[in-house]
């Protein structure tokens, strides 16, 4: 177990170390720069630009000089936001990712466990149709759609929730609706499946043999087994939602750091997106790394290679 | 797993119901900015977006009434000698900084070096090249202490000019002639912007900074100046997203925005016609020839394409907003200025009469790339002026890119026709330098004229403001007979108000100082 942590860990940094590098070279591969705005500035001040950032220097010695700050915990200033430096931001938004996030991935795991257990139990049966319907539109329905539609709804038309910012808790409702509508479908798809060959399994016959009831069945039985495959979803699930989602922040105007991936690369804020990549990698990385030990713990079928 | 179920449920409502507990605070003007701003430090300020916040927490020598127009700030008023070169401002024996700390013509004196100083990397230092020495300060040939200011007596300051610079008072509305407090800077360095350590001399303070969620203000208990800050609180709350903005205005969250999606333009005008404040922007939005490529080196061709366009159609049709068409460079609604540029008439018959003489004809057709910033306000337009000249023979592609790629390609000269814009002070002058071949990358099409360049040169001269913009008039006159540019319209505010917050006026520098406003 322990040579299989070290292993992983091992992978884990230097995928980081590759994940960054290409994207550091890729930024700088980008036209333009963090100071091409409408207002062209002078030579001398981009000059005097260029040199505080340390952007005249070569770009090797650049990247040096960045993996060499990155390993003292320095990310580096913000070229856009210069009154912080780029930990700054990170840590200010991380927390309201995190949080937005996890609710949007508890409501999807427990609506879609949910969902996908009738619609097992009912297989073919006119609630197994509706619940399926529901989730075809889930599926259909990015934040990019639904977000637009309900505060349409829900904040201009019938003012019952606000429109965007982080003022007070009402404000969080409508992007964590907003962020979890898709994953409510593809949970309940997946667990569906999963409960279905949970269903056909032999030990599932021999406990109806038993005379146990059908709901004590799937809590019991048929819903631990099909959690596993479940499960395998929940770790990128868990890194696309918890890092935020730029559409949704947008939109609602929250301070996340979904924005960062996008904005900071068409600001050209190189720093920034590094952060912000480094964040994202290190999430899908760890939180693969704990789902894994979660499903050799769930099942003891699975060995460790 | 029951058990991980039942506390992944108990868990979220927990979270949800702590969240739901804060209520919103009544008290606060809450604003809708355009964007985050990138800092609030005056001298590395860069765009509108900081600038709408610096003006309520400085006061420069000068400051914004609230029509925008320039009145005495800490100065309390100023002579000019007889050639323009020499400004004496005699200051406000009783300005403070908010912590009660004297403000002093030292303090600009510091201020105006360090704006000046390439270490602090500002990015508008040209914008006060105007003071005596400041361009060879701002690339490292002389020490801030050789910059053309000092300080006369604890109350009296004086700038000292490379060259008469009748507009400024006006340039020094911009934050980058705010003082900045030395007694903070020495003992913070660069963490004196922090809340915790903030000292500015405006109507408020910065109370908090909470990154992309809203930058909160209080007032200044130090401020003496009247009037004072009505209302007690700000925010500013980054809300790029137009559509963003007139949500949360309609949902009661906002009592102010700058911005709202341009296609809502006549619904909001038909709903919220009190509330709704569009007027010209001092600005200019035109398309930029890259003069160095053939054939747009060529005036025939410059003025075929200009020709072409229905100015009139495009502010009325495709914009609708209140847009003005221009064909002046300067916008025709700055201060003092009689443009001799005669009004636009378009004519697709002589736009093909010049083309033909150029060489192009339906055998072979001008082709060209139009490049313009991503949008869906720009699309209608650039589409619209697409169509307009393929009525004239010419085959546009649209090119598209995001406002950095713009204008790094504009900077690097790789484009034939552009999107440009220009916006800020009621004054000729600050438009017409982007034609003048010495101005550098602003001027993206490489624009040179000797003709064009003497006249400027000798406005730049003039100490006297009458003489100097009718200078610039005939410059202006002699620039666009040869069509660098092809000026397209002044545009608009899209400002939408609360009734219940009075005292707006709407102005063409789109600034509000919140000491002029207060709730109904």
């Amino acid at each position: 177990m322990l040579r299989y942590v070290i292993r992983r860990t091992l992978f884990m940094v230097s995928t980081i170390w590759v994940v960054v590098t290409l994207t550091f070279f890729l930024l700088r591969a980008a036209p333009g720069g963090p100071f091409d705005t409408e207002r062209a500035v002078s030579a001398a001040v981009e000059a005097n630009l260029r040199a505080a950032y340390n952007l005249d220097a070569p770009l090797l010695e650049q990247y040096g000089s960045y993996l060499a700050d990155l390993l003292r915990g320095d990310l580096g200033p913000s070229y856009k936001q210069k009154d912080f430096n780029v930990a700054e931001l990170l840590l200010h938004g991380l927390p309201i990712s995190l949080l937005i996030g996890g609710l949007a991935l508890a409501i999807a795991v427990v609506l879609g466990l949910a969902f996908g257990a009738t619609m097992a139990r009912y297989r073919n049966r006119i609630i197994d149709s509706a619940l399926e319907s529901f989730v075809t539109c889930g599926l259909a329905l990015p934040p990019l759609v639904a977000a637009p539609l309900l505060v349409l709804l829900f904040a201009v038309v019938l003012q019952w929730l606000p429109a965007g910012g982080l003022d007070s808790g009402w404000h969080f409702i409508l992007p964590v609706i907003s962020l979890c509508i898709p994953y409510i479908a593809a949970f309940a798809r997946l667990s569906r499946s999963s409960c279905l060959e949970a269903l056909n399994q032999p030990f599932t016959t021999a406990a109806q043999a038993k005379g146990v009831n059908t709901w004590r069945l799937l809590w019991h039985h048929v819903l631990p087994s099909a959690f596993v495959p479940v499960l395998s979803f929940v770790g990128p699930a868990a890194a696309t939602l918890l890092a935020g989602s730029m559409v949704v922040e947008v939109f609602f105007a929250i301070p996340g750091i979904g924005h960062y991936f996008v904005q900071g690369a068409l600001d050209r804020d190189y720093t920034l997106v590094l952060g912000a990549v480094l964040v994202y990698t290190s999430s899908i990385l760890v939180l693969n790394f704990i789902i894994d030990l979660a499903l050799l713990r769930l099942d003891p079928r699975i060995r460790l290679t | 797993m029951k058990r991980f179920c039942h506390r992944l449920a108990v868990g979220s409502v927990f979270a949800l119901a702590g969240i739901c507990s804060a209520g919103p605070d009544t008290a606060v003007l809450n604003i809708g900015n355009s964007a985050e701003p990138g800092t609030l430090d005056p001298h590395r300020y860069f765009s509108n977006a900081e600038e709408h916040i610096l003006k309520d927490l400085f006061m420069g020598l000068t400051t914004m009434g609230p029509g925008a127009e320039v009145l005495p700030g800490v100065a309390k008023s100023w002579e000019v000698s007889e050639d323009g070169l020499q400004w004496r401002f005699k200051l406000d024996p009783t300005a403070t900084w908010s912590d009660g700390h004297p403000l002093t013509a030292h303090d600009f004196v510091f201020g105006l070096q360090r704006h000046q100083d390439p270490t602090t990397a500002a990015p508008l230092a040209s914008f006060l090249y105007c003071i005596k020495n400041a361009r060879a300060v701002n690339d490292g040939s002389l020490p801030p202490s050789e910059l053309g200011v000092g300080a006369v007596d604890d109350h009296t300051l004086l700038i000292e000019l490379a060259h008469p610079f009748p507009f400024l008072p006006e340039r020094l509305l911009y934050p980058i002639g705010y003082p900045i407090p030395k007694h903070v800077v020495d003992e913070h360095a660069d963490q004196w912007v922090k809340a915790q350590n903030w000292v500015s001399n405006g109507a408020y303070v910065l109370d908090e900074w909470r990154p992309r969620e809203y930058v909160a203000l209080k007032r200044n208990e130090h401020f003496k100046r009247e009037p004072a800050a009505a209302i007690g609180k700000v925010r500013y709350y980054p809300l790029s997203e137009p559509a963003t903005a007139y949500n949360r205005f309609v949902a009661g969250d906002m009592d102010i925005v700058h911005g709202y999606p341009h296609n809502l333009i006549d619904k909001v005008r038909r709903e919220r016609p009190h509330e709704v404040h569009n007027v010209p922007l001092q600005s200019i939005m035109y398309l930029v020839f890259n003069t160095k490529k053939a054939p747009f080196d060529r005036v025939r061709v410059r003025k075929a394409l200009s020709l072409a366009i229905d100015k009139r159609r495009l502010v009325e049709s495709i914009l609708g907003a209140g847009e003005q068409a221009s064909a002046s460079f300067a916008p025709p609604i700055v201060a003092h200025y009689a443009t001799r540029i005669a009004p636009h008439v378009p004519s697709t018959k002589e736009a093909l009469t010049l083309l033909e003489s150029a060489g192009f004809n339906e055998a072979n057709p001008l082709k060209l790339t139009l490049r313009y910033i991503s949008s869906e306000e720009n699309k209608r337009v650039y589409v619209a002026i697409a169509a307009m000249w393929k009525a004239a023979g010419i085959a546009t592609t649209l090119h598209q890119a995001n406002l950095a790629t713009h204008f790094s390609d504009l900077q690097s000269g790789d484009f034939e026709v552009a999107q440009a814009g220009w916006f800020g002070e009621n004054n000729p002058e600050h438009y017409l330098e982007l034609l003048w071949s010495k101005i550098g990358p602003a001027n993206y099409g490489s624009y040179a004229s000797k003709e064009f360049d003497s006249l400027f040169e000798k406005a730049r001269a003039t100490a006297n403001v009458h003489a100097r913009v009718a200078t610039l008039a005939e410059a202006e006159r002699i620039a666009l007979q040869e069509h660098p540019v092809i000026p397209l319209y002044v545009n608009v505010t899209l400002n939408l108000v609360k009734a219940h917050v009075a005292g707006w006026t709407p102005n063409g520098r789109n600034l509000h100082p919140v000491r002029f406003l207060h709730w109904q």
